[in-house]
């Protein structure tokens, strides 16, 4: 009985610091890869550049 | 009365390792849920909020070219819908000359207001210096509804008087303006956007710490694809030492939260004093009504006499 305490108590600590472990912050990564950075700029590029085929503004028709 | 014991600690357990992590990972959302508010109910109940098109108009607007181009395209569809409705009143006209069209040359007016102010603005470098990024972009989403709400109430008045044939006629008049009245506007449109284009990825090349100035002078004249320059980022991104690319990391994250303080700004001005902002645009636009009426009616009086004059004097030389 004594050993199946001891085992619960281990195995509730076990789930604690995996719970915890689960949802702490990723650990930075010291240096970024080409790909990384590139990635990067290359989403910053998407999302702000206009493109030729820009729709423009469009506040609707008349008819 | 061991089992029981051992029943409660196994439930214990269980829902430790269910419930932990998502407390731990949810915390904003549980702060979201404390408020009462369900986020797409308040994305409802608030319907003056930027929505995702208006988002992804004003990014561009914290450069001054950026803002340049939304504006110029905001000129220009405003300007198509002047144009389109003046056509649409003279077909309205031309298959029923008794029909009531005084709401809807109201509407082309209130447009013609709007367009001037938005040209105000385009055609003087000085007034857009002026203001500040994020004052434009408000002033810009302010005129833009304002235009979809007249380009819509003229389209809920004028649609019962069109018949279908009128409509094709349109149509195809639209496609023409397109190639015609509306192409200088179209040129310049596209120069600002090769401005802004060029002036983004300087910008962008200056934070991964490269400099190409034939690139951007190609991006400037329009001539270099967006596949290239990506290629071009990928390929001198590999040259670049560790400690390079971890600078370049760190700039990209400083412009990219610089970004999103921009865009956050122009949200809080665009909601801030709304409905103060709305009587003033109204009280201004039956101002310049008034005045255009007045003027109207001043052209009107002149007419007559000169026609009167006119009859006066062709009635004494039949004497």
């Amino acid at each position: 009985m004594k050993y199946t305490y001891l085992i619960l108590i281990g195995l509730f600590a076990l789930a604690l610091v995996a719970g915890c472990a689960k949802v702490s912050a990723p650990a930075e990564n010291k240096t970024s890869s080409a790909n990384e950075v590139s990635g990067n700029a290359e989403s910053q590029i998407d999302s702000d550049i206009i493109l030729e085929n820009s729709t423009g503004v469009e506040i609707g028709e008349m008819i | 009365m061991n089992k029981k014991i051992l029943g409660v600690f196994l439930i214990l357990l269980a829902a430790a390792i269910l419930v932990l992590p998502r407390v731990r990972a949810d915390g904003n959302s549980s702060e979201t849920n404390e408020t009462g508010h369900d986020l797409n109910e308040t994305e409802h109940e608030n319907e003056t909020e930027l929505n995702e098109t208006e988002e992804e108009e004003i990014r561009p607007m914290r450069f001054p070219h950026g803002a340049q181009v939304r504006l110029l395209e905001l000129e220009k569809s405003i300007t198509r819908n002047i144009l389109v409705g003046n056509q649409t009143i003279a077909a309205i006209k031309a298959g029923n000359s008794s029909a009531n069209t005084t709401n809807l040359v109201s509407i082309i007016d209130k447009l013609i207001v709007l367009r001037n102010e938005v040209r105000t603005i385009t055609v003087n470098e000085t007034a857009m210096l002026n203001k500040t990024s994020e004052e434009l972009a408000q002033q810009f989403v302010d005129i833009k509804r304002e235009a979809i709400n007249l380009s819509k109430e003229f389209r809920d008045a004028a649609r019962p008087l069109l018949k279908e044939t009128d409509r094709q006629i349109i149509r195809e008049y639209m496609k023409e303006i397109d190639r015609t009245e509306l192409k200088n506007i179209d040129d310049e449109i596209r120069d600002a956007r090769h401005r802004y284009n060029a002036d983004l990825l300087n910008a962008t090349f200056s934070h991964l710490g490269l400099n190409n100035s034939a690139l951007l002078e190609r991006v400037r004249n329009g001539d270099a694809k967006v596949g290239e320059i990506k290629n071009y980022v990928r390929d001198a991104l590999r040259n670049e030492t560790p400690k390079q690319r971890q600078q370049a990391m760190l700039k990209l994250r400083e412009a990219e939260a610089k970004r999103n303080v921009y865009q956050e700004a122009v949200r809080a001005r665009v909601l801030a004093n709304q409905s103060e902002r709305l009587n003033q645009r109204e009280q201004h636009m039956n101002q310049v009504m008034q005045n255009l009426s007045q003027r109207h009616e001043q052209l009107s009086e002149r007419i007559d006499e000169i026609s009167a004059q006119i009859e006066e004097h062709r009635n004494r030389r039949q004497d």
